[in-house]
């Protein structure tokens, strides 16, 4: 399986990071080299084997669905970077 | 009283605060000195200062009188990535430099209700990214033993130096261990959801908890009977009560059947040194009278390879809410876009970039189902491997990390995807099985290490087996390159 500078650009881009093309490099090198590793994975047969996406089995928990107090308004923006009154301050969203 | 908390047990120091052989101003002061000392040598800390230690001895004055407090005066290190509202966590990255949380989290509050004194928030990898240095906003930590050599992170480096006696930190795929491993403590990680996540900032929700570092057993069981508590409300937290692990440390089982996997010297990177002082430990375990059975784990060797795989794909989502709009640092940017991007370029270490990366890229239809599907399946294969081994098995043996606390100079591992330090670690992360590393000390030499694994919800037989282990090899303890006894 070969992985393009291309497509890890694009990865890039999903994950709001700009990679150097030094980044690039290296990452396509690591990526490929992780892709070899788990060349014999990918024969292991897993038919009829369940995904696990969870730390333990444990039932899942509902709490009462009652109203009750969230973060204060003022607590919530305290560590924002830019606020105005109520809002969060973030520049245009469409370009110019 | 001497102030040697290198060798004073929780139980000691909150018997001499209870018994005002120790002031607490007298403690504070002692704590502060060292701290500072320690910082220097070893830049163990994000975050302490004498205010905030004068803040801790205040209130533990108030806890004087409450004679039900076990952790009175104990000098507690914690890790940057757990919340608390008085002091900035910072992940160790530059993003989170300034977050001050809105609140402290519930292992914190435990503690602290017992009496434990917070003496600071130590330095680990961003986010705790592995524990093989270089990707700390604030540098890399030394180890106590050796400073030429990484202590894979603060809050290990803090119990090893003698500075603190406890310390909590995370576990993604066995940083918790392999740090203990280097600076030659215990390390703790309970079965997944015993104690509580609630603060933890963490990259991987499904493998990362909170685990505890401690020099012997006992402080180890006190600390988490203090922790595992049910926490009504939160689901990723065992709704069980947890057994008397004090008491029955005072009686310990001594008939453990031990599985090794033959896999264990498959490891790539696996030094000679590592190789021969297990294989000496699997002697003296029979010596001991244990019965020790090589077993087949066709996968266990891939763990390392498997939480990889969905470590990345968690951690790209996880992070994305590292935005720079509701907290955290922030970049100009002509649009929002752009100020997203800058944000998180500049905010980030390169190893993170490139991580998040590989993570949004298995995160693709293409790769999806090849990789982290692929992965989670395989996680369930790990995971009943595990359970079957440990239904005929009390235990499993292996060493906590291929390798000794790597060099500055020359360092073993860290760039590369798996991190070869988990080879051993991981499967613990990926079944939620509780994990414990056991320091083994020689004269002249870097601590060497062994990990045992127990089923779920059996930590009990880890603190018995440590406690066990602790009477027959821990008698000598040999002096590190740190000394703060004298400060």
């Amino acid at each position: 399986m070969q992985v393009s500078p291309e497509e890890l650009n694009n990865a890039a881009l999903d994950a709001r990071v700009e990679l150097s093309a030094t980044e690039t490099k290296e990452l396509l090198r690591e990526v490929q080299s992780f892709f070899n590793l788990t060349k014999k994975l990918q024969e292991v047969d897993l038919e009829g084997i369940a995904a696990t996406s969870y730390g333990h089995q444990e039932p899942n928990i509902l709490r009462d669905d009652l109203i009750r107090s969230s973060l204060p308004l003022e607590e919530s923006l305290a560590n924002a970077p830019a606020v105005d009154e109520s809002c969060f301050l973030v520049p245009r969203i469409i370009e110019e | 009283m001497d102030l040697d908390f290198a060798n004073l047990m929780a139980e000691q120091i909150a018997a001499a605060m209870k018994g005002k052989k120790i002031s607490p101003a007298e403690l504070g002061d002692t704590l502060f000195r060292r701290s500072t000392r320690a910082q220097k040598e070893l830049n163990l800390f994000i975050s302490f200062d004498q205010k905030h230690i004068a803040g801790e001895i205040k209130r533990i004055e108030q806890h004087l009188p409450d004679k039900n407090c076990s952790l009175l005066g104990v000098p507690l290190a914690l890790a940057d990535n757990i919340a608390t509202d008085d002091q900035k966590t910072t992940c160790a990255s530059r993003f989170m430099a300034a977050y001050q949380p809105p609140f402290t989290a519930r292992v914190v509050s435990q503690l602290k209700e017992n009496g434990a004194l917070l003496i600071g928030k130590t330095n680990l990898e961003e986010f705790n990214l592995g524990c093989s240095g270089g990707s700390s906003f604030f540098n890399s930590v030394k180890n106590p033993w050796d400073l030429e050599c990484s202590a894979g992170s603060g809050a290990a480096a803090a119990v090893a130096s003698g500075l603190a006696t406890l310390a909590l930190a995370s576990d993604t795929r066995g940083e918790l261990r392999q740090a203990a491993s280097y600076c030659g403590v215990l390390a703790l990680k309970p079965t997944y959801g015993r104690i509580s996540r609630k603060g933890l900032i963490d990259i991987a929700s499904s493998l990362e908890q909170i685990g505890i570092l401690g020099r012997c057993t006992s402080d180890l069981a006190i600390a988490l009977q203090v922790l595992a508590v049910p926490e009504p409300d939160n689901p990723s937290t065992l709704q069980i009560e947890a057994p008397p692990y004090a008491s029955l440390l005072e009686k310990p089982e001594e008939n453990f059947k031990i599985a090794v996997p033959t896999c264990w010297n498959e490891a790539s990177h696996l030094q000679d040194e590592v190789k021969n002082d297990f294989q000496e430990q699997l002697e003296n375990l029979d010596k001991l009278g244990l019965e020790v059975n090589f077993v087949t784990l066709p996968h266990f060797k891939d763990a390392s390879l498997v939480a990889t795989m969905i470590c990345a794909v968690e951690a790209f989502s996880n992070l994305s809410n590292m935005d720079g709009v509701r907290f955290g640092h922030r970049e100009t940017g002509k649009h929002l876009q752009e100020m997203y991007i800058e944000t998180r370029s500049r905010g980030f270490s390169s190893k993170l970039k490139k991580f998040i990366t590989f993570g949004g890229l298995t995160s693709t239809p293409k790769y999806y189902d090849t990789f982290f599907r692929r992965g989670q399946k395989l996680r369930t294969l790990i995971s009943r491997e595990l359970e079957s081994c440990l239904a005929e098995n009390d235990l499993l043996l292996t060493p906590t990390t291929p390798f000794k606390a790597p060099s500055f100079a020359a360092p073993v591992s860290g760039k590369e995807f798996p991190d070869p330090a988990g080879y051993y670690t991981a499967a613990a992360n990926l079944s939620g099985f509780p994990a414990l590393s056991f320091p083994l000390f020689y004269e002249g030499r870097l601590p060497g290490n062994l990990q045992f694994i127990a089923p779920r919800k059996h930590e009990a037989a880890l603190l018995q087996i440590a406690s066990l282990l602790e009477k027959e090899f821990s008698s000598h303890r040999p002096k590190f390159a740190l000394s703060l006894q004298e400060v």
